[in-house]
């Protein structure tokens, strides 16, 4: 194994530093994980667990090893760390405000099974964040090894407040009150507090399971005791706080996460499978083009920039490591993440991403939880029917929308409506007349080659839309 | 060998055993109540008009 911290371009993760016993770096594209003395001790123990090892061989838990004793991290740090500890590599980072409902669920109901296997081995985890967790394809799995340490006996679980704030209140917030947890996590690193929780959830579906203990009680428990939780801790434990208990409250959690339900069952594009504005033959066409350009070379990561029900994602997948299938759409996504673990797909990242509005960077310094495109570089993006929309809805110059494509750097298929195109006439018609009177299709692929090599162009039969093949310009 | 970071904050310590069902109340009940006792003391040791409450202030 490369020892870590050997290669020039060793930098610690911007996200890695809340907890300061370990941080995380990348060196000659691999991951690597610092531990001091104190880490070091705790995931040792961890480590010969029975649960960690039952969780490692399911693929539960990132596959983990120790890196060379002599490894050093980043310039300056040759003597912090007491281990090293080799993660493999998460294809593609995501984050909590990317995932739809059922991957936020899934992602929680993974850290609770985890929390309760280790607590039989007398193991504990120190928090309970939803960055913790990745998703390989449609499969969560727990990246913070030394979130785990031995358990103190007598104590309380010292996640139980993050895990409210980053995963039960925004997945009730969908569950009781159809609210989107997107824009919430987005806007709060540290997610929704029991306070915010109570003021939206509070009200005529109050009654809801789990609302009057971990949102109302919580809520006015945060407010009225201010004081040291370290002399809580203590007393909890003289108080009669044990093991029991901790397990208890943890089984209940579970039970709560896993019986949510998202009771929404269409929104605007939820019906698009049918496709009426699609003749079958266009179809067929559009897809044996996309499976034509996929299949040229194998690439590590491809972008489906407004996925659906990842008719397209599945093609391009069928030639690439990772496929992002992004919809801004909560509930298409949604459903193609509960078809791509039903059928165990691997290669396609379901991702709730508005191409007009993408995730920023945020937290510390805008960089602790980067862009998407900081994390992810496309070799191949379709942009299947988007461009009339981030056009003629949010009114994107298209010249702007194809510089965008151009920076992202990869190859492009680009489907283009023309200005006679029926979806495109019903866009135009919400708007004042001559508003777009710029969008037409020879302007929009004259800009096109003005930007690209056009490698190819395919009229579909319709006579309303054109798809180009697109390639960085030599 | 213990690396917690976060502060696990009283209220949340509190309602967490809550949520452990009536056992879980009790020994939260039995905490609220001594820290409540320890305020009174506090209260009652500081004198009247030296309301500093140790284990209740907030920064």
């Amino acid at each position: 194994m490369t020892p870590p911290g050997s290669a020039p371009d060793a930098a610690y993760d911007p996200g890695s530093f809340r907890d300061p016993s370990s941080r995380v770096w990348q060196a000659d594209g691999k991951i690597f994980r610092g531990l001091d003395a104190d880490a070091a001790a705790a995931v040792e123990i961890v480590r010969s667990a029975r649960f960690f090892t039952s969780a490692l061989e399911r693929g539960d838990i990132v596959a983990t090893d120790l890196a060379p004793a002599s490894a050093a991290g980043p310039a300056g740090d040759d003597d912090r760390w007491e281990a090293v500890l080799e993660h493999e590599r998460v294809p593609v980072i995501t984050y909590p405000h990317e995932w739809s409902f059922s991957m936020l669920q899934d992602a929680a109901t993974l850290t609770l099974r985890l929390v309760r296997a280790a607590i039989d081995d007398d193991i504990t985890t120190k928090d309970a964040s939803a960055y913790n967790v990745q998703f390989v394809g449609a499969r969560p799995v727990f990246i913070d090894v030394p979130s785990f340490e031995p358990y103190r006996s007598g104590e309380a679980w010292w996640g139980y407040r993050q895990f409210c704030q980053l995963f039960l209140f925004p997945l009730m917030f969908t569950a009781y009150k159809d609210l989107s947890h997107q824009r919430w996590l987005r806007g709060a690193i540290d997610g929704i507090t029991p306070g915010e929780a109570k003021k939206v959830l509070e009200g005529r579906r109050a009654g809801h399971k789990g609302y009057f203990t971990h949102v109302w009680l919580h809520a006015k428990a945060d407010a009225r005791f201010t004081g040291s939780s370290a002399d809580t801790v203590s007393g909890m434990k003289k108080a009669g706080y044990r093991k029991e208990l901790y397990i208890a409250t943890v089984d209940r959690l579970l039970a709560l996460v896993e019986g949510l339900e998202w009771e929404r069952s269409d929104s605007t594009w939820s019906d698009y499978t049918s496709r009426g504005h699609y003749q079958s033959k266009e179809l067929l066409l559009k897809a044996d083009m996309v499976r034509s350009i996929a299949g040229q070379r194998h690439r590590e990561q491809v972008w489906d920039v407004g996925a659906n029900d990842g008719m397209f994602s599945r093609i391009a997948a069928e030639h690439a490591d990772t496929v992002l299938a992004m919809d801004a759409d909560d509930l298409v996504v949604d459903r193609l993440y509960r078809e791509l673990r039903a059928d165990g797909t691997t290669g396609i990242v379901p991702m709730v991403v508005n191409f007009a509005d993408p995730t920023p960077g945020i937290g510390w310094n805008g960089t602790e939880r980067p862009p998407l495109p900081d994390r992810s570089r496309p070799e191949l993006t379709l942009a299947l029917a988007v461009i009339h929309h981030l056009a003629l809805t949010h009114n994107v110059p298209t010249t702007a929308i194809l510089d965008r494509l151009v920076d992202l750097g990869g190859e492009v298929v680009l489907e283009i409506p023309s200005e006679t195109d029926p979806m495109v006439t019903t866009l135009m018609g919400h708007k004042r007349a001559g508003t777009h009177d710029a969008y037409r299709l020879d302007t929009i692929e004259a800009q096109a080659a003005d930007r690209f090599d056009v490698r190819d162009r395919v009229e579909l039969p319709g006579g309303t839309r054109v798809l180009l093949h697109l390639t960085p310009r030599s | 060998m213990f690396t917690a970071y976060l502060d696990p904050a009283t209220g949340s310590a509190i309602v967490g055993a809550v949520a452990a069902g009536a056992a879980g109340a009790s020994v939260a009940a039995k905490t609220m109540l001594a820290k409540m006792r320890f305020k009174k003391t506090a209260i009652s040791d500081a004198g009247v008009g030296d309301v500093e409450v140790a284990d209740d202030t907030t920064t």
